[in-house]
């Protein structure tokens, strides 16, 4: 070998090692999605930036709404669970994963606010997604100060990282976080069109309604009703009612029907889709509350459970004493679109099945007892039974079969998957926020006319024949919640926000609630099913203790009054001792410490 | 043919490869071309026989040195051949010492050959090159063929268990093919990937994915970061010769990056020149599950679920259970749910060549059933390789395998586990009813579908193509000096189907099926190039250079289509849905550059010196922190080499005294966590995008140091063997996702959360002992080889970083969010974390006179069902402040072994061959999840262990105390039982550590605590073999060459006081950062099996 070898072997392997040295070669950025950086420039990219607010982060929130909202409260039976009994522990899965969703809305809000923010979009675009952004936020709060009590304020995710002051962070007294939601929503509105930029999205009068529920949820905080707050309430749910330009729906069971997803009664919903199968996008409540075959893709085990005694007789139903014709002759229209009960018919459900006589629809005695109808009939011990402890499923947060679904959407559903919205705030709601905040602060019995045109409006709608009240007290308002929002998730907060002020009302009401199953109920509905003739013999159980709610109500270290409240979950306090049963929050001026 | 001519062609090929466009004329050397002396000189005919100490040989090699004349020896072991005088025979055979003869004035020789023992002791695989077992001064360890023949394995990583000191390995289920978590020297790290880096003949081995996610299966697995699929179990074992797991810094440095967890080497069978050699490898085994938890029968079940009844618990009494006495023992699922498995494999393989070519070919197939009815793996495998001496100074090689698996998978652990069901469904419950169609039976509270139906209806299917290989040149331009130039390639496909018939069974109906087929591909090419210079001075400075580049880069992408509403159950094709179609892609690449060298020094067979570095660049970091560099150094001193040494001579054969340092890193994170990337997410508002994490543009290397000190020492000849090794490793800025407390949105479900960011946040060092023991205390006759080993490892969590508060754990999770597990800074990783239990509350006076748990009434009115109550169980207050709440959770034992040890002794009589192989783990917790399920009693309708026979009786102090008129409870309202009563009743049986039933279990029986942690230390007759090799003449007349038959018997008996199935856990397949938690995994079964192997 030469030396010319040589060299050019040193040559070639030099250039052999030079060869990869190419910054350009490790240079690999994710190829197969956009990247944060250089989106949120467009129109079109932020309004797409903003659309999974609606859905995504609440997915793990859907168990949460029905179990505290509803099971707590007393509307809805629920087997062992210990929302039924008041035992919540702070390792509680749906309590945990509730509260994972709460936060996980409020950093992804912050995240693309400060994304929006830096946007070179249009103003109004911006303006449209920011508002949307603190919307949510507010709306996220709401719901946990609501729950939890005393809880620590994310103002700015990436700045809280920045300091590293997340794992000290202090929970702040729940007055203090109602001036947050009230602050942030105040931004809200400053910014938020009138009338929204696409159908379906936030706009000035959504985020007002809100801000009018808080106000008359926060009245009550300091231990006594605060007339300023009401004012308030009263202020902005009245500018929602009569400025919006929206309106009830004729037809209450319509506003729970896929095709109403974005009705203008609908202020603020979960817009769930299930159309591209993204895990977290879809509505999968049909599955925790409805019985195995009612849909097609074998994901319902809800059957067993059912509305609770109680709600069936604040609607006027008893099991125990009447016949069928009593129920199905029921006034309250909103008595079945939220219960279902042996004749009950409901033609917008299985609309590709027969229920007889040449009908199509879905036929509630029909579905438990016919194996032709429906071949996933509950069997146990040989007999045909109904599931349903109390005799009855929940209507709401149903959508039906696959055929429905797609009459409804246009779309198939799938397992665990399905388009129906979930509506948040609607504007009935507001009505009702209205007629209480004018009450004032002594919850007198009131004739003012705007207060009785609200709630006539809300009564009226469900019951045709009622007629204009003369005179209207918190009691009539405090009932009337109930029916009209019943299975909405929202019946807990409205016990909490009256514990702030009066507990007893509260433990008492809770303590006298039917929250038992009721006995010999497949006998009874199976007698009338075979002969068409009503038994009787259902019982109520009364032997089963009363729960307590004893370990769930909290000492407001400042008034001395106890509140509803349920365990921060106790996972976190290994990540901060700040966030401890233990521990209570702090005072914190927010309108000096925070800003928009 | 123009020798000159060639050379510049192949070089020009060569270099053309490489893209260096080099002159070929350059190259070109002198030269002349000999004329073939043979052809000019008289010769003369000789015969001779090849045999070893048992007999002939078959197909030995013999030729004539510096010719190509040869012949092979025949059945009885002869040869003849026509030689000039003074030629040199050159005998060779595969496994043998190759022998050279000089011929002289004889005409017949007796040639002896030498089972070739050493040649894999003497010289030893390392990372781009090889080198001399005592020239090396790093840590590290050889697992020959022999080592792998023990046992039954089906994928490669489950051989190194017990068999090599400092390495770890955990079975993570027992499911055919199925991944074990392999950990060298502790673990160093987490989340980022722990396992090792598997390189298999140069190319570093992709796995393709590690959870079911990745291959399109969705979460039909589990939740967690690993899984049961093993990318290990697309490699056939019998194509492996020998495995290299290189263990401390200055060994693995050389792969700088990647080589933080230890790198193991893999090095497939090349051939031997020689006649072509036929080997066929059979074994036929069965697999069974010995071990039963005790579960109630129908008779307890009927019993216990009356309890429920005694207590008010449940309202109304079963008809069909109101009188136990009358019924029989029910169903058994866990006799349902396993079966007896049979496993069969078969493996043919050619070798031979002559003494410029040899070649080596395999096929191989492997059919395995598990023990939980259908599951299922099959492999088949082709493999060739091919080495050859092109020119005096040109050698070529390549090699190629393919394999195709099938993995019939099932959910074996987790809550929707069939382990899990399988336990849980009651015995009342028939398998098949009347018309043998399944049954399906749900009652309020339970809706376990029939686990036997959901085993062998739903298909999780996956079926994997892999195919690698490499092709290499070794140039030597110069004497001394090696040029090796190699491209390797890794190809991976798999698809990845699920689906989920329909099911007309009551409560398990499903009317629209559902199909989803994914397919995956990867490709994954590296190119690398390394000088090696060699050369001796002196006679007593040897001296080795290597420097080298090496790049890789990485591409995959994947296709899924799902539908539902298929006509009918025959066709599993999604296209056949006749709903929309759901459609998802992507793909995606990432990319390495990296630059070495290595050089060593050796004077006089005493002192050795090593010197590494690497400089790596990753594409999976930011343009600032994308390169790193990587040192390490070491140094050994051969003492009984030494003049002063001489007179032990005698008693010390080897003494070897090492101490090394250096630094790897680790960067699999996956690609862009340095920006944030949107993923798709669907509104009603239309199609959206979410920014799926946080951002950390300053992410970077982990990076490692370690420090080791080794002795070898040999006694007696080697007689005895000591290699005992210490070290540190510390891991810095390691990889992981920050923990951040659930306010900032960073928990839950993974796409709707806020991925945390990734970062360089923590330190962990661990340190341990190695000793590996090996003797032959009895040679001759009777042979006894023993080795023993045993790695003792502490791990620290030395501090973690990005936190304002400076000691936040890292949290594991059981099932969904249930903390199970905390790492602490100043503990090892992965410690339970939990209440501790202090007995149960026996009366309402016990109640108040204890710390008080949240379900305290804070108005002395009690409830049942509301409140902590008698027989409940009692939490100690840890810091007591009197209240029992999540701040009395303390570490309650670690999932880690303090050591773990193998003891394998090997028989020899005559042609009987026994081996022992025994493995344990001592000073490890499992934490039974399992169990928590299987006592919670808070649900009539799911069985339970029999342990609940033992549960807190409840019973009334005064029985004639009157309810008929009702009691105030103290709040108005009125209790018509004593068991309502809390001021009227005790506990019967004070003893029991069991507490009461309860459906809504105020008191949190079940929350997470020392109940359910259990000692997991075990000692397993892991393997026992006996085999036997027939004589050479018994089966010459057969055509044979050799035949041995052995049978095999693995995991007879183990010894634990754990009470689950198998006390060998490992990584949890349902969240990360846990381990040792038994949540109903696949155990693994007992397998007795008979094997041939036969050569001709």
């Amino acid at each position: 070998m030469k030396l010319s070898s040589i060299k050019y072997m040193a040559v070639a392997s030099l250039l052999t090692l030079g060869m990869t040295s190419c910054e350009k070669y490790l240079d690999k950025p994710t190829e197969d999605n956009y990247v944060a950086d250089g989106y949120y420039k467009t129109d079109a990219q932020c309004l797409a930036g903003t659309a999974y607010l609606y859905n995504s982060p609440w997915y793990d929130f859907q168990r949460g709404f029905i179990k505290v909202g509803e099971v707590f409260s007393g509307n809805y039976y629920w087997g062992s669970s210990p929302y039924m009994s008041f035992t919540l522990n702070g390792s509680d899965q749906d309590l945990i994963n509730m509260s994972y969703s709460l936060w996980a809305v409020i950093a992804h809000c912050n995240t693309v606010y400060d994304y929006l923010k830096a946007s070179s979009a249009s103003e109004a675009v911006k303006n449209q997604c920011m508002g949307e952004c603190l919307t949510w936020k507010a709306m996220a709060y709401f719901f946990l100060v609501r729950s939890f009590g005393d809880i620590p304020i994310v103002h700015n995710t990436s700045e809280e990282l920045a300091a590293g002051t997340y794992s000290t962070a202090q929970k702040v007294k729940r007055a203090d976080v109602y001036e947050y939601i009230v602050m942030t929503l105040e931004e809200a509105m400053r910014i938020l069109p009138k009338t929204p930029l696409e159908k379906g999205r936030i706009d000035y009068y959504s985020a007002e309604g809100l801000l009018a529920k808080v106000y008359l949820t926060k009245a009550g905080v300091t231990g006594q009703l605060s007339s300023e707050d009401l004012q308030n309430a009263a202020k902005y749910a009245k500018d929602v009612i009569d400025n919006s330009g929206r309106s009830l729906l004729p037809n209450y069971s319509d506003v729970f029907r896929l095709q109403n997803n974005k009705s203008e009664e609908s202020l603020i919903a979960f817009r769930w889709s299930c159309i591209n199968g993204e895990w977290t996008a879809q509505n999968t409540l049909q599955s925790d509350l409805m019985a195995n075959g009612f849909d097609e893709f074998g994901d319902l085990w809800g059957g067993w459970n059912g509305i609770s005694v109680d709600l069936q007789n604040a609607f006027g139903v008893d099991l125990t004493t009447q016949s069928p014709d009593t129920w199905i002759n029921n006034v309250d229209t909103r008595l079945k679109a939220t219960m279902m009960l042996p004749g009950f018919k409901y033609e917008y459900f299985w609309q590709d099945h027969d229920m007889g006589g040449g009908q199509r629809g879905f036929d509630y005695l029909k579905f438990i007892f016919d194996d032709v109808y429906n071949p996933s009939v509950q069997v146990t011990d040989g007999q045909i039974v109904c599931q349903s402890a109390t005799g009855s499923n929940t209507v709401k947060h149903l959508y039906g079969d696959d055929y429905d679904h797609v009459t409804g959407t246009g779309h198939n559903a799938s397992r665990m998957s399905y388009s129906l919205a979930t509506h948040i705030l609607r504007l009935s709601d507001v009505y009702l926020v209205y007629a209480e905040a004018m009450l004032g602060a002594n919850r007198a019995t009131t004739t003012n006319k705007d207060a009785l045109d609200a709630f006539y409006a809300v009564r009226h709608r469900a019951v045709p024949n009622y007629e204009y009240p003369t005179s209207l007290s918190w009691s009539d308002v405090w009932k009337e919640r109930r029916l009209e929002l019943a299975m909405e998730g929202d019946r807990w907060y409205d016990f909490v926000r009256v514990s702030y002020y009066d507990p007893d009302f509260c433990v008492n009401e809770l303590m006298n609630q039917k929250r038992n199953a009721l006995w010999n109920v497949s006998d009874a509905y199976r007698t009338y099913y075979q002969t068409g003739a009503w038994p009787g013999g259902i019982a109520y159980d009364d032997q089963t203790a009363k729960p307590t709610v004893n370990s769930l109500m909290k000492t407001d270290p400042d008034t001395g009054k106890k509140y509803f409240f349920m365990p921060f979950p106790s996972e976190d306090v290994v990540f901060n001792a700040n966030l401890g049963s233990n521990v209570d929050g702090i005072h914190v001026d927010v309108r000096s410490t925070y800003s928009y | 043919m123009n020798l000159n001519c060639s050379k510049e062609k192949i070089l020009a090929g060569v270099c053309s490869i490489t893209l260096l466009g080099i002159s070929p004329q350059a190259l070109a050397g002198g030269g002349h071309s000999p004329l073939p002396l043979e052809q000019q000189q008289a010769t003369k005919k000789i015969t001779g026989t090849v045999s070893d100490a048992m007999g002939p040989i078959i197909g030995a090699s013999v030729l004539v040195k510096g010719t190509s004349t040869g012949a092979a020896t025949d059945f009885d072991g002869k040869f003849t051949l026509n030689v000039k005088p003074g030629a040199t025979l050159v005998i060779s055979y595969i496994g043998y010492v190759t022998k050279e003869v000089k011929t002289d004035a004889r005409n017949a020789y007796d040639i002896t050959l030498e089972e070739d023992k050493k040649v894999l002791d003497e010289v030893v695989v390392v990372g781009y090159g090889t080198m001399k077992k005592s020239d090396i001064s790093g840590a590290s360890v050889s697992l020959g063929e022999n080592a792998m023949k023990g046992s039954i394995i089906t994928s490669l990583d489950q051989s190194l268990q017990g068999r090599a000191a400092g390495v770890t390995a955990v079975q993570t289920s027992g499911a055919p093919g199925s991944s074990s978590s392999i950990r060298v020297r502790g673990t160093a790290t987490i989340n980022a990937n722990a396992e090792p880096l598997y390189v298999i003949d140069g190319v570093i081995v992709q796995s393709g994915g590690a959870t079911a996610y990745d291959y399109g299966l969705g979460d039909a697995l589990g939740n967690g970061t690993v899984s049961t699929i093993s990318p290990l179990s697309t490699i056939d074992p019998a194509d492996i010769v020998s495995m290299e797991i290189l263990k401390d810094a200055s060994a693995t440095a050389i792969y700088g990056a990647q080589g933080a967890n230890g790198v193991v080497l893999i090095t497939t069978k090349h051939g031997k020149a020689g006649d072509a050699k036929f080997s066929y490898n059979g074994m036929v085994a069965v697999n069974r599950q010995t071990k039963r938890l005790d579960m109630m029968n129908l008779r307890e079940y009927a019993d216990y679920y009356n309890g429920f009844v005694a207590q008010g618990e449940v309202q109304n009494p079963s008809a069909s259970m109101s009188d136990p006495s009358l019924l029989g023992k029910g169903t058994n699922w866990q006799d349902a749910i396993f079966q007896t498995a049979i496993q069969h494999s078969h493996q043919v393989n050619v070798q031979g060549g002559t003494e410029k070519v040899q070649y080596y070919a395999s096929a191989g197939y492997m059919n395995q059933e598990g023990t939980i009815i259908g599951s299922k793996f099959d492999r088949l495998n082709f493999r060739a390789n091919l080495d050859a001496q092109l020119k005096s100074w040109l050698k070529m090689g390549a090699s190629i395998s393919y394999s195709e698996t099938n993995d019939d998978l099932k959910l074996a652990d987790g809550d929707e586990g069939l382990i899990g069901y399988s336990l849980t469904t009651t015995p009342n419950i028939p398998i098949y009813d009347v018309n043998g169609e399944y049954t399906s039976v749900s009652s309020e509270g339970s809706t376990n579908p029939n686990p036997i139906a959901m085993a062998k209806m739903k298909d999780i299917l996956l079926n994997r193509q892999k195919m690698n290989g490499n092709v290499f040149f070794e140039v030597t331009p110069v004497k001394h000096l090696v040029w090796h130039t190699e491209v390797g390639f890794d190809l991976n496909w798999s698809k990845g189907d699920r689906w989920e018939p329909t099911v007309n069974l009551p409560n398990y109906y499903v009317q629209k099926n559902s199909s989803s087929l994914q397919k995956n591909s990867s490709t994954f090419l590296q190119f690398k190039n390394y000088l090696t210079y060699s050369n001796t001075f002196a006679e007593k400075h040897s001296v080795t250079a290597m420097l080298g580049q090496e790049c890789w880069e990485s591409k995959y992408d994947f296709v899924s289509s799902a539908n539902t509403g298929l006509p009918s159950n025959d066709v599993k094709n999604p296209k056949l849905g006749a709903d929309v179609p759901t459609i998802n892609a992507g793909f995606g690449s990432s990319s390495m550059a990296s630059f070495f060298t290595r050089w060593t020094y050796s004077y006089d067979n005493r002192y050795n010196a090593t010197y590494t570095y690497r400089y790596d660049g990753s594409s999976n970091f930011g343009p600032e922190n994308r390169w790193a560099g990587f040192h390490s150094v070491a140094a050994s001193w051969r003492f009984n080499n030494e003049q002063f040494f001489k007179p032990l001579e005698n008693v010390i054969s080897n003494g070897k005294l090492r101490v090394g340092w250096g630094q790897t890193g680790n960067a699999s994170i996956g690609g862009y966590k340095w920006g944030v990337s949107l993923s798709t997410m669907t509104s009603d508002l239309g199609k959206g995008y979410r920014p799926a994490n946080i951002a950390n543009t300053s992410v970077q290397w982990e990076s490692q140091e370690q420090w080791n000190v080794g002795l070898d020492l040999g006694f007696f000849k080697d007689r005895i063997n000591l290699v005992i090794d210490w070290y540190r490793k510390e891991s810095k800025d390691m990889l992981m996702e920050l923990k951040l407390p659930s306010t900032m949105g960073t928990q839950g479900n993974a796409s709707s959360k806020l991925e945390a960011p990734w970062g360089n946040y923590g330190t962990i060092r661990n340190t341990g002992v190695e000793i590996t023991l090996n003797t032959h205390p009895l040679i001759g006759k009777f042979e006894w080889d023993a080795e023993f080993q045993i790695s003792f490892n502490k791990n620290k969590l030395v501090k973690l970083t990005g936190n304002s508060a400076s000691d936040v754990p890292l949290p594991g999770y059981g099932q969904w969010s249930d903390l199970v597990s905390l790492t602490r800074v100043g503990e090892s990783l992965y410690s339970f974390y939990g209440y501790v239990t202090d007995g149960i509350y026996q009366d309402l006076a016990d109640i108040e006179s204890s710390p008080k748990p949240s379900s305290y009434s804070s108005n002395g009115v009690w409830a049942r069902n509301s409140n902590v109550w008698v027989g409940d169980i009692k939490y100690k207050d840890l810091n007591g402040d009197g209240i029992i709440d999540e701040n009395d959770r303390t570490n309650i034992g670690s999932p880690l072994p303090k050591y773990t040890f193998g003891f394998t002794n090997t028989f020899r009589y005559k042609n009987f061959d026994l081996s022992i192989f025994i493995n344990g783990s001592y000073g490890n917790k499992v934490g039974n999840y399992t169990k928590m399920k299987l006592t919670h009693m808070n649900s009539s309708w799911t069985n339970q262990l029999k342990d609940v026979n033992d549960r807190a009786l409840l019973v009334p102090i005064d029985a004639n105390k009157d309810y008929s008129a009702g009691v105030d409870r103290g709040d108005g309202q009125l209790i018509w039982h004593w068991y309502d009563d809390i001021t009227n009743i005790r506990v019967q049986n004070a003893g029991t550590s069991m507490p009461r039933l309860s459906l809504g279990d105020p008191n949190d029986n079940d929350r997470w605590s020392d109940r359910y942690i259990e000692d997991g230390s075990y000692i397993r007759l892991k393997n026992i073999s006996l085999g036997y090799t027939f004589p050479k003449k018994m089966i010459k007349s057969l055509g044979l060459e050799s035949l041995r038959v052995y049978t095999n018997i693995q995991n007879l008996v183990t010894i634990t006081g754990y009470d689950g199935y198998d006390p060998e856990i490992g990584a949890s397949t349902q969240s990360a950062n846990v381990f040792g938690l038994d949540n109903g995994r696949y155990p693994s079964p007992t397998t007795y099996s008979f094997g041939l192997n036969v050569s001709f």
